[in-house]
């Protein structure tokens, strides 16, 4: 009975982002988006809905790709289809910046160095991988990080880093134009951890990013942000809701082209 | 060679090891495990001892994500490794205002 509840779990998740797409599909006016909505109602149909996405690492379950879908709000599991989007964008048309996309939870794993700031210093065992990281940067192998921060555990935006320029670079979908502020303790560990590599304040720089006028859809901006950033030709910033609708379809449709 | 030497036994590829589970409150949980051993199966048996759903929490080495297929020899993990534990990221709407 177990094993039913989930099958009928996933089926229930499956069935309302059909509904969702056909609400899309049948009330936008964007013909692309339209389109869009068609292509992912029939790559769903050909998916193994009780599986899990073997092409992304680390690997998910094929169950999290129905929020792209709906209005559902994004986690960090979808933050990994969006860095191997984006680092597939930025290989593919060979982008010559030298940018390493991290994980989500990089910027925490920062945050965790910065309270055990003795210990980054003594235990290179457990914090050698983040003393590397920095290296990558000072030394230019790595041009920038560019990362999500998740400020509240509620919001996604995106985070640059350049040890060469000594800047952070930040934005937020809410408050594009205004240089929105980091939350304080992550700016506070990448103070930290900057200016111990480098020693040298970094100043603070804004990011392009379009402004979000929905409650769901920070995930995609965020993401967008980065991808304008370094293929400003190819990835326009968003400027609508249809527009980021289109994106989460956009993502959902790479990454089932791509296990299929 | 002395006889003493040869009769040192080779490591044990498969010995197992300890390894250290820290959340993000800094709690730890201490497990002993072979390195031939999924890490999945380490993965379970924390979010069952801490009460939490598997699915909800992710588990990280040097900074990057364990997968359900690696084991501590394929990350080449040493006795008294570090697995970093994080729980879930989500967003969508609530501007940051701290």
């Amino acid at each position: 009975w177990k094993e039913l509840a989930a099958i009928r779990s996933r089926q229930n998740t499956w069935r309302q982002s059909l509904a969702s797409l056909f609400t899309t599909a049948s009330t936008v006016k964007d013909a692309d988006l339209v389109e869009i909505a068609h292509q992912a109602e029939s790559a769903i149909s050909e998916l193994e809905w009780g599986g899990r996405v073997q092409v992304v690492f680390p690997s998910t379950e094929t169950a999290i790709l129905a929020s792209y879908c709906t209005k559902e709000w994004l986690s960090d599991n979808h933050m990994v289809h969006y860095i191997s989007w984006l680092t597939e964008e930025l290989c593919q048309n060979l982008c010559t910046e030298k940018v390493v996309f991290c994980d989500s939870f990089f910027l925490e794993l920062v945050c965790r160095a910065y309270n055990a700031r003795e210990e980054y210093l003594t235990d290179i065992k457990l914090y050698g991988w983040l003393h590397q990281a920095a290296q990558k940067l000072v030394t230019g192998e790595n041009a920038e990080l560019a990362t999500f921060a998740n400020p509240g555990g509620v919001h996604w935006t995106p985070v640059v880093l350049n040890f060469m320029k000594k800047s952070i670079t930040y934005a937020d979908s809410f408050a594009p134009g205004q240089r929105a502020e980091m939350e304080p303790r992550l700016k506070e560990a990448l103070e930290w951890w900057t200016f111990l590599h480098t020693g040298e304040e970094f100043t603070y720089e804004e990011m392009a990013i379009g402004s979000q006028d929905d409650s769901w859809n920070c995930a995609i901006f965020a993401g967008n942000a980065l991808a304008h950033r370094y293929l400003p030709v190819q990835n326009p910033l968003i400027r609508s809701r249809d527009g980021a609708t289109k994106q989460r379809l956009e993502l959902l449709l790479w990454v089932v082209r791509k296990e299929n | 060679m002395s006889e003493e030497e040869q009769q040192i036994p080779p490591e044990d590829a498969n010995a197992p090891i300890n390894v250290k589970v820290v959340s993000a409150t800094g709690d730890e949980v201490f497990f002993k495990i072979k390195r031939s051993t999924k890490l999945s199966k380490l993965q379970g048996a924390y979010a069952n001892k801490v009460g939490k759903d598997v699915n909800s929490i992710r588990f990280l080495y040097d900074g990057a994500r364990i997968s359900d297929t690696d084991t501590p020899a394929s990350l080449d993990m040493e006795d008294n490794d570090t697995i970093d534990v994080m729980v879930e990221q989500v967003g969508g709407c609530v501007p940051c205002s701290s």
